[in-house]
């Protein structure tokens, strides 16, 4: 019926269909129907190359389903309906419209089969994903919009750099390892594509625009933005530079840096897009190790991380719906009135934590076993420190900040149904990931069947067996005694207090003195451009004064001359001319 | 659906409010029953790691109970170096407002 139509692009025209449904459930269930229709899709297609198309003379590929491409496009997929769910009480056709198509657009960049497509798709998700920045229609979202909109198509032209430049030395535009295909990472045109992955994965010191635009989108809209970019980005990076050893130190880097700021963050939102970029870390570091466990454990964390990940921000919107703000330190205790999101964002943050029996703990393992088989030493003890760290700033700061520590006096409502629909269904999935394996056995379970490599179990302690004694004890040991360093320290009172303030991060760098130095050059191009419209409206104006002066009505030129003076000078003229002529022949 | 800025708050005192029902946690022993239990729970695990064998990829691994320690130390390091942190990074809510309405009044 639909032949080989790509997933991406019934998502796509699903979404601009929406807008003539009415608001509310006729246009829940279309679009339902539509990530169903590209779920039934994806399925009936199975692996394999689809779409193909030509352009410059080159065949290019629409839809590439391969191990990668599907475990993306499956929780991709997935967490497009439980927005949808989320968001089932929204009524703004755009901003629904846009949730299906950013995410789309997403999908697309994931089973893009070629370098052209992908970089369509790259950019029409960077396009399409800030109308959700600006849905939260104030100043502060439209001016994040404007400079999350700059890093997103400075990656976009980056990418196209590097396409470019890609098919100038190789004639080609195939979507493959670069490095494996002979290239070095030093080589512009692969440089300039790892850059352009860099930020879109939000890399050190390219991660701010993630802080800085997301928590500014609206309660449904930042779950969304969470979910899609920063994954799509993963998804190319491990298809592109697997086992780059660069890659291990850059995810270490981002790992360990952001959870310091996340401890320090008052706004819950904005503590998780730090968490964001930490989580992403672990996924880099997964693919530069390179090895087929590490890019298992990368994907996978990336399934598991969208569900928890999700659930968390989910909660978080919860709160930020029910009472109207989200800071740490306006709330505390609203466990008593809603006491189900609590719940839920109890079994996000375990999830995220890695507590044996949720989803983070099955895959999160892999990478690190991965970083130790490697013989990363530094790398590993730094994972080790950021799994801590995030046990602490996402497992304990969030829901203890937002439902428990002081007693706000807040008594809002619990969560509307479609939103604990939605985060039960999303707890459920992180759960049911955990005990799985109980239940299947390693060889059975159902996301290890979904892993880009085959599961291959050679030891019986192989990091596959997440449940085996000394794993289980392990991770126990280093979660609690981190939640005993936490009840130590708010005992004592040397854990920092939630402030209502803005932590300075690298925006600064664009936001002061860089705004400081735009308005300068601005300034100054005005002031130059008076200069020379000065100069030249004098040198012009002067031209023209001097010609009225001589050829004027009241000119030289145009007074009537004597018959002796005009014989005079038509001699003079025809005298030049002679000469004139003479010397040239 | 009810919109989030009319939702009853509560702007006067914190703490549980007069007449409401009392919760668990409202009470202090309760909470340190917490603190103990999480205690006691470290102890056990702190134990069991004589009795687990593991298979160390390093040797610091065979140290007793490194996870552990090396979990605690990570988290109040982390603690402690985010309060310095604090003091080169933190500014009011409104700075970046503030900076760009001040660039305002320099450009008029």
């Amino acid at each position: 019926m639909i032949g080989e139509l790509s997933p991406a692009l019934i998502v796509i025209i699903g979404s601009a269909l929406t807008v003539f449904f009415p608001g509310g459930w006729p246009r829940n269930i279309f679009s339902l129907a539509v990530i169903a229709l590209a779920g039934y899709q994806l399925h009936a297609l199975g692996l394999g190359e689809y779409g193909q198309y030509s352009l410059f003379g080159e065949t290019l590929t629409l839809t590439r389903i391969d191990g990668l491409a599907r475990i993306f496009a499956v929780i991709f997929l997935i967490a497009m309906a439980l927005n949808t769910v989320y968001g089932w009480w929204l009524r703004d056709a755009g901003q629904q419209a846009v949730s299906l198509a950013y995410p789309g657009a997403a999908l697309g960049g994931v089973l893009a089969g070629d370098l052209v497509t992908l970089f369509v798709f790259w950019e029409l998700a960077a396009i399409t994903s800030v109308f959700l920045i600006w849905a939260g229609n104030n100043e502060r979202s439209f001016g994040a919009g404007m400079r999350y909109l700059v890093w997103q198509i400075g990656s976009g032209v980056l990418l196209l750099a590097g396409i470019a430049l890609f098919y100038r030395s190789t004639g080609s535009f195939a979507f493959e390892n670069f490095i494996d295909g002979g290239m070095s990472l030093t080589d512009p045109a692969v440089l300039c594509i790892f850059i352009a992955f860099g930020i879109k994965s939000a890399f050190p010191l390219l991660h701010n625009w993630v802080q800085d635009a997301y928590p500014e989108s609206t309660v449904t809209g930042t779950i969304i933005l969470s979910v899609f970019t920063t994954k799509m980005a993963v998804a190319s990076i491990a298809r592109g530079f697997a086992g780059v050893e660069a890659l291990v130190y850059i995810g270490a880097v981002m790992t360990a840096f952001p959870i310091f700021f996340a401890v320090i963050e008052n706004d819950l939102r904005r503590v998780l897009t730090y968490s964001l970029n930490n989580q992403v870390g672990f996924m880099i570091v997964g693919i530069g190790i390179g090895t087929p466990m590490a890019l298992n454990g990368a994907a996978g964390y990336a399934f598991c991380n969208i569900l928890f990940e999700g659930l968390l921000f989910m909660a978080m919107g919860a709160v930020l719906y029910r009472t109207g703000t989200i800071k740490g330190s306006e709330l505390g205790g609203l466990y008593k009135t809603m006491p189900l999101t609590a719940f839920f964002c109890i079994i996000g943050a375990a999830s995220i934590s890695a507590f044996p029996l949720f989803s983070g703990f099955i895959t999160k393992g892999l990478i690190i076993s991965g970083a130790a088989e490697g013989h990363y030493f530094w790398v590993w003890m730094t994972l080790l420190f950021a799994a801590a760290g995030v046990f602490h700033h996402s497992g304990i700061k969030i829901p203890y900040f937002a439902f428990f520590a002081h007693d706000s006096g807040k008594r809002p409502d619990e969560a509307p149904l479609s939103m604990l629909i939605a985060m039960g269904i999303t707890a459920a999935l992180c759960v049911g990931i955990g005990v799985a394996q109980i239940f299947t056995g390693p060889e059975g379970d159902p996301l290890y069947a979904l892993m880009p490599f085959e599961v291959v179990i050679e030891k019986s302690y192989s990091p596959y067996i997440s449940y085996t004694a000394p794993h289980v004890l392990t991770q126990m040991q280093i979660l609690f005694f981190s939640g005993l360093a936490f009840a130590v320290l708010q005992k004592t009172g040397l854990y920092p207090p939630e402030l209502r303030s803005t932590n300075l991060d690298t925006d600064w760098f664009y936001r002061v003195p860089g705004r400081v130095a735009l308005l300068g050059i601005v300034g100054g191009v005005v002031a130059l451009w008076r200069a020379v419209w000065g100069v030249t409206k004098g040198l012009i104006g002067g031209a023209v004064n001097g010609l009225y002066h001589s050829h004027g009505p009241e000119g030289r030129m145009a007074r009537t001359w004597s018959v002796g003076y005009t014989a005079l000078f038509t001699a003079i003229v025809l005298g030049i001319a002679l000469i004139a002529v003479f010397s040239v022949r | 659906m009810s919109d989030p800025q009319n939702n009853p708050h509560d702007e006067h005192g914190h703490g549980p409010r007069p007449g409401e029902k009392n919760y668990w946690l409202d009470n202090p022993k309760n909470v340190d029953l917490i603190w103990y239990a999480l205690a006691g729970a470290c102890f056990l695990l702190f134990v069991a790691d004589f009795f687990v064998e593991k298979h160390p990829h390093f040797p610091i691994e065979e140290w007793v109970n490194f996870y552990g320690f090396y979990g605690f130390i990570g988290c109040v390091f982390l603690v402690l170096a985010a309060a310095q942190l604090r003091k080169v990074l933190m500014r009011d809510e409104d700075y970046y407002e503030r900076k760009s309405d001040e660039d305002g009044k320099g450009q008029q």
